[in-house]
């Protein structure tokens, strides 16, 4: 097993058990492309108690070598090309997502930015680190939270 | 306040322990926990519905890892299958999955997309990294001169 496809299963593990401590209920991969350091996972947030309903998208892409950017994105060799995740928390318009990219096509300023939750695609705003993926599923929750707060119109 | 989200005194008393108990497992990070400020922690019911899945899978032994785990690895471990034996037609196959897809090639893709003339959409996003990763492969390929 080559290094990147074993750092790809780790970081679909990762992943998935980050997603499961939620409590998010983990699809299939769409399509792994290992064979361009790429993985896909999609998880959903089921809404049985009236919560708000959260899908989330993954992409990575993982490519040997160290970070040309120095963002310091490495690990088993690889650096994190590109990557996307996405989570669209009780709707299906950009404005009901919550977007963060690593894009090194971007202007310098951009390489990781986000696209928040309440706007439209087209603002980004800096972020100078990418946040493990424990923590930015944490600040989902926490959005999913407020947002659901903000839907009951709850005082206590 | 509706169901969907409990206090800690809340869990506690679902879990049948005591609240000092509940704190542990949040520091633990065995139950996620959203801070909301001022007042205290809550805890998601789905997430504890999970915690009680895995309490529960646990006590009857049916796994360790987690059966995601195991579903995830294999997929990866097909794809390197794929990797390690069938690589030139893959690629092939993506590149041409990749252009029926998008009517571009990810050459032009990347181009439109650094251009900004590419809606900065997630289905977009999606679409520049697997075309970073098309041109990565094929230049990888051909400086090995394979």
């Amino acid at each position: 097993m080559t290094a990147r496809t074993t750092l790809l299963t780790h970081r679909a593990v990762r992943w998935t058990r980050i997603f499961e401590l939620h409590g998010y209920l983990v699809e299939q991969p769409q399509r792994v492309a290992a064979q361009l350091g790429e993985f896909s996972l999609r998880a959903r947030r089921p809404a049985p108690y009236g919560e708000v309903s959260v899908v989330l998208d993954i992409y990575e892409l993982w490519v040997p070598g160290h970070d040309p950017d120095g963002l310091w994105l490495e690990a088993e060799g690889c650096h994190l090309y590109g990557g996307s995740r996405n989570a669209q928390i009780g709707g299906g318009r950009p404005e009901d997502a919550e977007r963060l990219d690593v894009d090194r096509a971007k202007p310098r300023e951009l390489l990781i930015h986000r696209h928040p939750f309440g706007l439209p695609n087209g603002v980004r705003e800096r972020v100078p680190v990418l946040p493990a993926p424990e923590r930015w599923v944490l600040e989902i929750e926490e959005l999913v939270f407020r947002r659901f707060l903000a839907s009951h119109d709850e005082d206590d | 306040m509706p169901g969907a989200y409990l206090t800690v005194p809340q869990v506690a008393a679902e879990l049948d322990m005591s609240p000092d108990g509940v704190y542990k497992l949040i520091k633990r990070g065995r139950l996620p926990a959203i801070r909301r400020s001022e007042r205290g922690l809550r805890v998601s019911r789905v997430a504890l519905a999970a915690y009680l899945r895995r309490l529960r899978q646990r006590e009857v032994g049916l796994r360790e890892g987690g059966v995601l785990q195991g579903d995830v690895a294999v997929d990866v471990s097909d794809a390197q299958a794929r990797e390690e034996g069938e690589a030139n037609a893959n690629l092939a196959q993506l590149r041409a999955e990749f252009e029926r897809e998008t009517g571009l090639s990810p050459h032009e893709w990347e181009r439109r997309w650094k251009a900004d003339e590419l809606e900065d959409s997630a289905e977009n996003m999606r679409l520049t990294i697997r075309a970073l990763g098309l041109l990565v492969a094929e230049q990888q390929r051909s400086g090995s001169g394979r």
